[in-house]
């Protein structure tokens, strides 16, 4: 029978045989009758292997168990508890909400479609609260997705006249031409709150320094590590590295989505014992080889 | 219906990625070889596709990997077909809305006929680069195709006698091809394409770019105001960093600081980088798995109301 505390332990486990596999894998490469230059691959390839089976696994298994009714504890995110507050805020001051995704923000970026849950979310509230949502799309074939989105999250909130599709703009040309063309739409229109999710590069300083300027309240989200820090300064909250990518679940409340984040978690935590596992085999090297002898037999 | 075909448009390229994945693994354990030869690990596909008889002496992997390279390929040239079809029902769109403001002479309709113009000029300087510029270039460069291979041959000889003789053996005939081309191509003539992007684009956009700096100075003034702990701790790790790559910062305290700072950059800052990372690369792969899977909202139910 299969227990929630098993899954640490199998992970730990077969982490820590991952090694003892590559070596086999590499030693009986480098035996065979003819030398392939996949020697190497093949040892990297087998830690793929291991790490997306137990990832996808782990993911499995917890959805399995939250759907039981037993899904493991997900902290808050602050930026993601005041997007309520942040609509309710433009509302009583009259004036409009700005989403965007950023003007790299392509097709084949999956921050795109780990976004526009997030779109959804602010368009149902828009919705709910009647306030008017302004979404730039930098790319044409990603207007439809975000006019999509958003429809959708007024029909969520019962409020589909709301929705007025000029409000999806298109401002082509590439990344500083449409950051051009969105910090004139938003100085002219001066929306009280902007959110920025999505894949950033150099135009999230310009928007983020536009918002600054207009007086916004602003909420900022991405994975990039070299933009955040720019949010960070000047946006009032954000949501950076993976917990742009658990906003989704957490708006959501879904406990499925949920649960799945509940075992990143433990992956992670998992990656961490074996990093300091790692410090100490390293450290234990020194002193006594035990890999080398561990080589040889497999030799 | 419609969140059906949504689904299958992330589920059935994804399934392809992942196959094309696992394929890759497969053959680093060497599983693609030939039953009965040896061949290099890059050129297999291409000499497989030159000789039929190399392709019956593949191994049943070998086989079935060179046929899912060939569907990759495959789908790879359709993508272009599809861009240019959607490219053209853009067009016929854009002419039929801006036309249609036009002639009903509906509010704004001074923009379509701003648009029918930028179209004209665009489409106009393209016709003029290509038929003018493009086509004139191409010829030059067919005709003296063969004349500068010949030098660029005769150049890679590494033994000098050997390399004077391939050189000595291009015709004067074939040098004035040559010397044809480079002139050509020297020479200053108006093409539309590059002014735009050489006089109008690049200018712009590095003037956008030159208001980072304006603004990152603003963020900065802002962010190390020393008003908590946080910003204190961002305040004081930036001036170590800023002046231990000084060289006065770097005069004054005899170097010690310069290792504060590399250990800062190297150490303190990598590890904090190093996770982050790892955690977006989890994370990554568990969201990508949720819509795989058709977990995710927004995505894959978009429209399921309308229906």
């Amino acid at each position: 029978m299969i227990r929630a505390w098993m899954m640490p332990v199998v992970v730990w486990v077969s982490l820590m045989a991952a090694p003892v596999v590559c070596e086999a894998a590499g030693a009986a490469e480098a035996g065979s009758a003819v030398a392939h230059p996949g020697n190497r691959a093949a040892v990297r390839y087998t830690v793929y292997f291991v790490g997306l089976g137990l990832i996808v696994g782990g993911v499995l298994f917890a959805i399995r168990m939250a759907r039981r009714g037993m899904s493991l504890p997900v902290r808050d995110i602050a930026g993601l508890t005041v997007f309520d507050e942040a609509v309710a805020r433009a509302t009583e001051m009259g004036r409009p909400s700005l989403f965007t995704c950023g003007g790299t923000c392509e097709m084949r970026r999956i921050q795109l479609f780990a976004s526009m849950p997030l779109l959804r979310h602010v368009a149902s509230i828009s919705g709910r609260l009647g306030n008017r949502l302004m979404v730039p799309v930098g790319f044409p074939e990603t207007l439809p997705v975000h006019a999509n989105a958003m429809r959708d999250g007024y029909l969520e909130a019962d409020a589909i006249e709301e929705f007025r599709s000029d409000d999806v703009r298109f401002f082509p040309g590439g990344q500083f031409f449409f950051a051009m063309g969105a910090m004139g739409w938003m100085l002219r229109e001066k929306p009280a709150t902007c959110f920025y999710f999505g894949h950033w590069e150099a135009d999230s300083l310009l928007f983020a320094e536009t918002g600054q300027a207009i007086g916004a309240m602003q909420i900022a989200g991405t994975d990039q590590l070299y933009q955040i820090p720019f949010f960070v300064a000047s946006c009032d909250y954000a949501v950076i590295g993976e917990e742009f990518w658990a906003a989704s679940a957490k708006v959501s409340q879904d406990p499925q989505l949920l649960g799945s984040i509940g075992a990143q978690d433990l992956y992670k935590l998992t990656v961490l014992v074996l990093i300091i596992n790692g410090v100490c085999l390293c450290f234990f090297q020194r002193f006594t080889g035990w890999f080398e002898w561990i080589r040889t037999c497999l030799k | 219906m419609r969140r059906k075909l949504i689904w299958l448009s992330i589920v059935v390229p994804a399934t392809l990625y992942l196959v094309f994945f696992f394929n890759e693994g497969l053959k680093a354990f060497g599983w693609w070889e030939l039953s009965s030869a040896e061949m290099p690990v890059d050129s297999w596909r291409s000499e497989v596709a030159k000789s039929p008889e190399l392709y019956d002496q593949l191994t049943t992997f070998g086989r079935w990997t060179y046929c899912l390279e060939e569907v990759e390929t495959t789908i790879g040239r359709a993508i272009p077909v599809l861009i240019v079809l959607a490219l053209g029902l853009g067009i016929i769109n854009l002419f039929s809305v801006h036309g249609a403001n036009l002639i009903k002479r509906k509010s704004g309709w001074g923009y379509s006929a701003i648009v029918f113009l930028s179209f004209a000029v665009v489409a106009g300087a393209l016709m003029y680069q290509y038929r003018a510029i493009d086509h004139e270039q191409r010829q030059v460069h067919i005709d003296s195709a063969a004349a500068v291979a010949k030098l660029a041959k005769a150049n890679e000889v590494e033994d000098e006698t050997k390399r004077d003789g391939a050189l000595a053996a291009i015709t004067d005939e074939e040098w004035e091809q040559i010397h044809a081309c480079q002139a050509y191509d020297d020479a200053y003539r108006f093409e539309p394409w590059r002014f735009y992007n050489n006089y109008i684009n690049f200018p712009l956009q590095s003037t956008v770019m030159g208001l980072l700096g304006f603004y990152i100075t603003y963020a900065a003034y802002r962010a190390f105001r020393i008003r908590t702990l946080e910003a204190t701790v961002m305040m004081v790790s930036a001036a170590v960093v800023l002046l231990g790559n000084d060289a006065l910062g770097v005069w004054l305290t005899h170097e010690k600081l310069m290792k504060v700072a590399d250990f800062d950059n190297t150490v303190l800052n990598s590890g904090m980088q190093r996770g982050l990372l790892l955690g977006i690369q989890v994370a990554v792969i568990v969201a990508c798995l949720r819509m795989y899977l058709g977990y995710e909202r927004g995505i894959v139910d978009a429209g399921q109301e309308r229906e």
